[in-house]
């Protein structure tokens, strides 16, 4: 499966959601949560990341990584949040939608 | 470019890169670490992890940018908050010294307005061609020069006489135009000479043409509407008072337009914005044989020299062309019947306003100084800022260094006293326009009144300017508390006192008040002289009685020549009448009055074969006056005796002459008894009777000229038939005796003549103008910098005695008496002002040189005049050291040594 661009964006801002990660930490996040359902390429991901600092969406920062290596480390910021929610809810519109259309049947005219 | 060059550029990004290179490396890393603890051999992993990431290099490159991107954005946004910072704590820190923030601005808004206002001048004077002109580099004015026989100096002239003219069209090459134009004059728009004016300028040739100037409406004139021989009374307007006058109506082609009592019939129209080639905005234009057809004497303009007052321009588009022309012009003037000359050479000069400046000279000059008075003043107010800038920095050293001490940078510090001094100069600089806007309107105004000056003067190049003074002024303030306040020495700035360091910062401040005060005796002198010589030649005595002459003249309302006659049949009888009225002690005729023009007659002396060229015009002057002339106007006769009424026609042919005339061609004393002839050498002899005083003839400042009288009733019917009545009212009675006059002649001849009653004062201010502008323009200079290093004097002397209150609480305490207090800080001041005055005087020696040719009866290094601006300097240091002092001696030794 392919992914949109808005989509790679808030999967990541969810990845961030719980925790500061470093960028193979939400690669790692997307895969297993996915069922490596997704085909997403790692460099997109940090692409992504860098975009949304660019936007102010996201912060980071060098840290040590569990393993001890420099690693840099993500946090989303309060329009970073905000961008989620915006997403989510039109995601769950989406998902309503499509499934609202698949439990139809079809009435009397 | 090489790698290397792209690193060495990108040098305060090379971050980005490093850090991108290292997340991509740990991304690698890890996943391969994942997949070998998979039990994937290293090279698959490694293969594997690398595909997964896709093109390591374009997302590389990806990453960089967005990464510099967001860098940049970062150092702009931390930059503008660094300034906001500066700003708002710059703001708060003048808000809180309202009186200094004041005095400051205020300071610099005349040090840039008074720029920005010359300057404005000056580049409408000299750097910009006339309005409404299309192409202005096309058109040049033909300027000769030649070196003068008598004094072997080299001489430009710009006007000429109308057969030169001719000379020249007649010599130029195909192609070129030439043309000319009289200088303005203000003469009545329809009969009433009280009623309203217009500028008139009278043109020879296609002077539109040349100008590339075309009809809004109408046409210009045709070559048979000037042609010497006929008089065709045709007029074109402006554009300006096509719309004051006649409502911009389009019918008003064939309409007739009464100038100066004349009628006119409107051929034309001229475009919008253009108001003639020269500085004066010109309302109406006139063929030039109007002023030939009107005249009384004979028709004898077009061969005659005394047109010498015609500016000549050439319409030229080719190099090749200006070159020939100028060739041809060249000899054109060289054999021309006037010039004679062989050192005249033609020269093509540009259109600009600069050549101009022989009918304004005094104005222009006084202009030019203008520059040098704008940048001393500018160079006082920068010197007095940057002082009253020091003076603060100075009074907050305590917070400068605790601040320093908190680990503000001194590099921050340095911007933060740069940035106030700039945003005082910006508030300065806005002032400033304000200044330049009305200060401007008023400088052109009393300079040249009449000057078409285009826009209000706030052109873009004014602003732009402006500009330019204001970032000169914050950094001159600013520079020298940008690199003190910076350097402060941080120990002794905390343990409290300000004694270290200060003989440093108190040498800069002596030395800005040196020049400031250096700078004023300059601009003090320069006023001072101005002030003398209007004295001068306002004290200057003209030879007549000159506060109590007024002149009348008629001209015929329509011009027929039985008007004329009976003008001149009446004027003799109102005279006559005049001499009767309350207020007017005498009155007399003569055809022309002094001061109004000059006559002169080809004249011969027996035994002279030539005359030597003598006097200011190079020939005797003649006038025709009547017996009484001489005690009206305030002569008096020297020697043999004056005219009386036997001497008419008929009688003997006598002459006088005056005292310069009788010295010159009778050396010997002999001139009662001598012989002149006039207009031919076969003429009938006049006895010379007498030896009058001498007069100026034409100007205040003249040579005295070498005159001679004739009777007017032994004149030729030529002169008599032209007349101005000379009244003498009685002392301080002027203004009453105008108004009877203009009554008087209003009733007897006002029903076909046009009136003109001026008193002679009104011609002399004409002349006084330039003086008086000298007077007053340098007075106010001289006064803003008095007042400017006042204001510099006060706020550090008054400095000072905040720095020694503890010193002064000693003295008090050990019994110094109020007197000593006032004596040590009145001299302070005073021990700083003296070098400036002294360094002042001898500026003001040196820069005399370059105004002495504007000044009349003074010199620049007159002594008197150079105390008594010292000495006001001194009085002025002194008064601005009074209130320091004042509060210097009401310091409370017990307060002061309980604190420290």
């Amino acid at each position: 499966m392919e992914l949109l661009q808005g989509t790679l964006d808030a999967l990541v801002l969810r990845a961030l959601s719980w925790q500061p990660m470093h960028g193979y930490a939400i690669a790692r996040f997307i895969r297993s949560g996915s069922n490596d359902a997704f085909r997403i390429q790692d460099g997109a991901l940090y692409t992504s990341l860098h975009r949304m600092e660019a936007k102010g969406w996201v912060e980071s920062e060098w840290g040590i990584s569990d393993r001890g290596k420099r690693a840099k480390f993500y946090t989303v910021t309060a329009a970073g949040r905000r961008a989620l929610r915006a997403e989510s809810r039109a995601w769950e519109r989406y998902v309503e939608a499509v499934a609202g259309v698949m439990r139809a049947t079809p009435e009397e005219a | 470019m090489t790698r290397g060059w792209r690193r060495l550029l990108r040098l305060p990004f090379g971050r980005a890169e490093r850090d991108v290179d290292d997340e991509v490396r740990f991304h690698i890393a890890e996943r391969v670490a994942d997949l070998e603890a998979l039990g994937e051999s290293p090279e698959a992993a490694r293969n594997r992890a690398l595909e997964e990431f896709g093109d390591v290099d374009a997302v590389r490159a990806e990453l960089v940018e967005i990464d510099r991107g967001v860098e940049s954005k970062r150092r702009r946004a931390a930059w503008w908050e660094g300034i906001a910072q500066d700003a708002r704590q710059v703001t708060r820190g003048l808000l809180r010294t309202p009186g200094f923030t004041v005095m400051v601005i205020v300071t610099l808004a005349l040090g840039i307005g008074a720029n920005a206002v010359v300057f404005s001048l000056i580049d409408r004077l000299f750097f910009q061609p006339p309005a409404g002109v299309p192409h202005p580099e096309n058109v040049r004015r033909i300027v000769l020069r030649y070196t003068q026989s008598l004094t072997r100096e080299s001489t430009t002239r710009g006007v000429y006489n109308y057969p030169e003219v001719r000379s020249l069209a007649e010599a130029a090459p195909p192609g070129v135009t030439i043309a000319a134009y009289t200088p303005v004059n203000e003469l009545p728009l329809g009969r009433s000479p009280a009623g309203p004016k217009v500028v008139a300028a009278r043109v020879v040739g296609d002077y539109f043409g040349a100008l590339g100037v075309r009809p809004e409406a109408g046409r210009f004139f045709t070559a048979e509407e000037q042609m010497p021989s006929g008089l065709t009374p045709v007029a074109v307007i402006s554009h300006h008072l096509w719309e004051r006058s006649f409502g911009s109506r389009h019918d008003v082609l064939g309409e007739d337009i009464e100038v100066d009592g004349h009628r006119y019939t409107i051929v034309g129209v001229a475009p919008e914005r253009f108001a003639g080639a020269s500085l004066d905005a010109t309302d109406v234009w006139l063929p030039f044989n109007t002023l030939g057809g009107w005249s009384t004497r004979k028709a004898d303009w077009y061969e005659a020299p005394y047109t010498l007052y015609l500016r000549t321009i050439a319409r030229v588009t080719d190099d090749a062309v200006a070159s020939a022309l100028i060739t041809r012009a060249t000899n054109a003037l060289r054999g021309s019947e006037v010039m004679h000359d062989s050192t005249a050479v033609a020269l093509l000069a540009s259109l600009d306003g600069a050549i101009d400046s022989e009918f304004h000279a005094g104005e222009f000059a006084i202009s030019q100084r203008l520059v040098g008075v704008a940048i001393m003043i500018f160079l006082i107010a920068c010197a007095n800022v940057a002082n009253l800038l020091l003076v603060r920095a100075l009074a907050r050293r305590r917070e400068t260094a605790v601040r320093i001490a908190l680990g503000v940078s001194r590099r921050r510090l340095a911007a933060q006293f740069m940035s106030e001094a700039m945003l005082l100069a910006i508030l300065g600089g806005a002032a400033a326009l304000l200044v330049t806007w009305w200060g401007g309107a008023l400088l052109r105004r009393s300079i040249l009144p009449g000057v078409q000056w285009g826009s209000d003067g706030i052109t873009m190049r004014v602003v732009a300017f402006a500009l330019l003074a204001t970032l000169a002024a914050g950094l001159a303030a600013g520079i020298i508390p940008a690199i003190q306040g910076g350097n402060l020495r941080l120990t002794t700035a905390l343990r409290g006192g300000a004694r270290e360091g200060r003989a440093v910062r108190g040498r800069t401040r002596t030395t800005l008040l040196i020049v400031q005060a250096a700078l004023s005796v300059v601009l003090l002198a320069g006023a001072a002289l101005f002030v003398r010589s209007l004295r001068a030649v306002q004290t200057i005595d003209l030879g007549y009685d000159d506060d109590r002459l007024i002149f009348a003249s008629a001209t015929p309302a329509m011009e027929d020549s039985t008007a004329r006659r009976r003008i001149a049949e009446a004027l003799p009888s109102i005279a006559d009448r005049l001499t009767h009225l309350p207020d007017i002690e005498r009155a007399t005729i003569t055809p022309i009055a002094p001061m109004y023009g000059i006559s002169f007659q080809k004249m011969f002396i027996p035994g002279i074969d030539s005359l030597a060229s003598i006097g200011p015009f190079g020939m005797p002057v003649v006038s025709y006056i009547a017996p009484d002339y001489f005690a009206t106007v305030g002569m008096s006769v020297r020697r043999g005796r004056g005219f009386i009424e036997s001497d008419r026609e008929g009688t003997e042919l006598v002459a006088i002459v005056n005292e310069k005339m009788a010295r010159s061609y009778w050396p010997k004393g002999d001139a009662i008894g001598g012989c002149i002839m006039v207009e031919e050498r076969s003429a009938p002899c006049r006895r010379i009777v007498g030896i009058s005083s001498d007069a100026h003839i034409n100007g205040i400042i003249e040579e005295p000229a070498p005159a001679y009288y004739l009777p007017l009733a032994q004149a030729s019917e030529e002169w008599k038939r032209t007349g101005t009545i000379v009244a003498r009212a009685r002392a301080g009675r002027v203004a009453s005796a105008s108004a009877t006059m203009t009554r008087e002649l209003q009733s007897a001849i006002g029903s076909f003549a046009t009136i003109e009653v001026r008193p002679m004062d009104a011609a002399l201010s004409r002349q006084l103008h330039q003086w008086k502008l000298g007077a007053s323009l340098f007075s106010v200079a001289g006064l803003l910098a008095l007042l400017v290093a006042a204001v510099g004097i006060y706020s550090t002397v008054s400095y000072m005695v905040g720095q020694r209150t503890h010193e002064i609480g000693v003295r008090l305490a050990l019994g110094a008496r109020s007197g000593n207090i006032t004596r040590i800080v009145i001299g302070h001041g005073l021990g700083i002002v003296l070098a400036g005055v002294a360094i002042g005087v001898v500026a003001s020696l040196v820069m005399g040189k370059l105004v002495a040719s504007l000044l009349y009866g003074v010199t620049p290094h007159d002594p008197v005049l150079l105390g008594a601006v010292a000495g006001a300097l001194l009085l002025v240091a002194v008064a601005a050291c009074l209130v320091p002092a004042w509060r210097a001696i009401r310091v409370d030794p017990i307060e002061t040594l309980r604190t420290e």
